[in-house]
């Protein structure tokens, strides 16, 4: 016998978002995959990187630099570990699932990322003195998905809401 | 029964997105992540600027080599060359140390050809690597070509200080005959903390690999142990090897980048007898990976003459 009392079984995800918010999420992780999928192949192949190399920006310098790896794992493998992870949890269907943690691993993943990214900046413009500009590409879009993402996030995990409401 | 299956069913009107609803505005996250990020970088930035632009203590800009230097480097007389052949009165010169029962180390050339690989690590602040990279080009541009080579010197206040050079930081180098793999390690200045030279190109696995194998007392005769691992470093297909310069780099004490590039077109500058006799050395060792190719090189007298006194022919 079924309660007839009981909350009644819905499809829909109760952490459902608008669906801009899919899609610019879904847009900004597709361009960090392939812009990081980028900067994987030519941190072993430096010179298929088409980039100035002079004053300021100079890409080259930055990738192949000595923080260019982190335990001798390359920046640019966590770079893309990261945005396979976040395409696929940027996804519609990861957008609509009904697990917690699907969400919460994305805003979590989120802001974990930007914090890597400012550790990046001061490693470009305090260690290394040059800007790597598919790295700023990069750190741009990093920066836009945690906007949007503290845009929904915490409301659709509940933590923009005060206890009394 | 009926309410089961009503149950089940896709609710006509979906659930509206989730906004925020009472205490903190949804915004506020935002505001509070974007003013964390936009204050940490632009704290970078001010620390950037006030520190002079740089907290090291020397220079990083990359200056290009001169046309003229560049013409004067790769375009040497094949009398010069000739008449050199491996006669250096002055400085004494080295060959390359050949190597073997090691597997060649080739590479994929930029047509998909299966080529020889030659490895150099170095570094712009070693007056060693200064000294050997002017025989190296000069070796190499008779088998390729090469663009992205800056000026350089090596670091002022290391033996030989000054000593005027280039860098292959930005250098590519193409070739039918082989494959020209570079690695500056470190710059011509200290780091900020003053300790050691800042760090510029981190080796390859494979670099490491060669670097820890080869530049050993195991292949290079007169190396100490304490020495291992000593720049430059240069692997020719695991068939030769140089550690350390081929000549002392006092021989261009005195002289500037301009005055020792316009003298490799005169076989009697000493100066040029000591580069011209290391680069027909090394081009000897290359001629034997490629094959003897190309033949107009390969063949001529300055290169058979080194390669007789390494013992090639």
């Amino acid at each position: 016998m079924i309660d007839a009392t009981a909350e009644p079984l819905t499809v829909e995800s109760e952490y459902r978002v608008a669906p801009w918010v899919e899609v610019t999420t879904l847009l900004l992780s597709l361009l960090g995959l392939g812009l990081s999928i980028y900067l994987t192949i030519t941190h072993f192949q430096p010179h298929a990187l088409v980039c100035s190399t002079s004053g300021l920006i100079d890409c080259q310098k930055v990738t192949t630099s000595a923080q260019s790896e982190i335990l001798g794992i390359p920046v640019a493998i966590f770079g893309l570990a990261n945005y396979v992870v976040m395409t696929a949890l940027n996804t519609p269907w990861a957008w609509r699932a009904r697990a917690r943690w699907i969400h919460v691993a994305r805003f979590g993943l989120a802001i974990i990322s930007m914090g890597f990214v400012l550790w990046l900046i001061f490693a470009e413009v305090i260690i290394i003195g040059a800007i790597c500009e598919y790295c700023t590409a990069v750190h741009l879009v990093t920066f836009a998905l945690l906007i949007v993402l503290t845009r929904v996030s915490p409301a659709q995990l509940g933590w923009g809401r005060s206890r009394a409401s | 029964m009926a309410k089961t299956s009503a149950q089940k069913k896709r609710p006509n009107t979906p659930r509206p997105p989730v906004k925020a609803r009472g205490g903190r505005p949804a915004g506020l996250f935002t505001w509070v992540a974007v003013g964390l990020v936009v204050i940490v970088v632009a704290a970078l930035v001010i620390i950037k600027v006030a520190s002079g632009g740089t907290a090291k203590s020397g220079s990083s800009s990359f200056t290009p080599i001169s046309a003229a230097n560049l013409t004067a480097l790769t375009t040497v007389p094949a009398s010069v060359f000739n008449t050199v052949g491996v006669t250096s009165p002055i400085a004494q010169v080295s060959s390359p140390q050949p190597v073997a029962g090691q597997p060649e180390l080739t590479a994929t050339n930029a047509a998909g050809v299966k080529v020889p690989e030659v490895v150099y690590i170095g570094a712009e602040y070693c007056p060693y690597c200064a000294a050997q990279r002017w025989a190296t080009i000069v070796a190499l541009s008779r088998f390729g070509t090469f663009t992205g080579l800056g000026n350089m010197s090596s670091y002022s206040g290391d033996v030989y200080p000054n000593t005027p050079t280039f860098t292959f930081v930005k250098a590519t180098y193409k070739s039918k005959y082989l494959v020209f793999k570079t690695d500056e390690e470190y710059t011509n200045y200290l780091d900020a903390a003053g300790t050691y030279y800042a760090s510029l190109q981190k080796p390859t696995a494979q670099e490491s690999a060669l670097i820890t194998k080869y530049d050993t007392p195991k292949y290079i005769k007169g190396l100490t142990s304490s020495d291992a691992g000593s720049i430059p470093f240069i692997d020719f297909a695991n068939k030769f090897l140089v550690a350390g310069a081929s000549y002392s780099p006092t021989t261009l004490a005195g002289s500037t980048r301009n005055n020792i590039a316009a003298a490799l077109s005169n076989a009697a500058s000493p100066v040029t007898e000591a580069i011209i006799a290391s680069a027909n050395y090394q081009t000897a060792s290359i001629c034997s990976l490629t094959k003897n190719m190309p033949a107009s090189v390969c063949t001529s007298s300055g290169v058979e003459v080194a390669a007789k006194a390494m013992g090639l022919k």
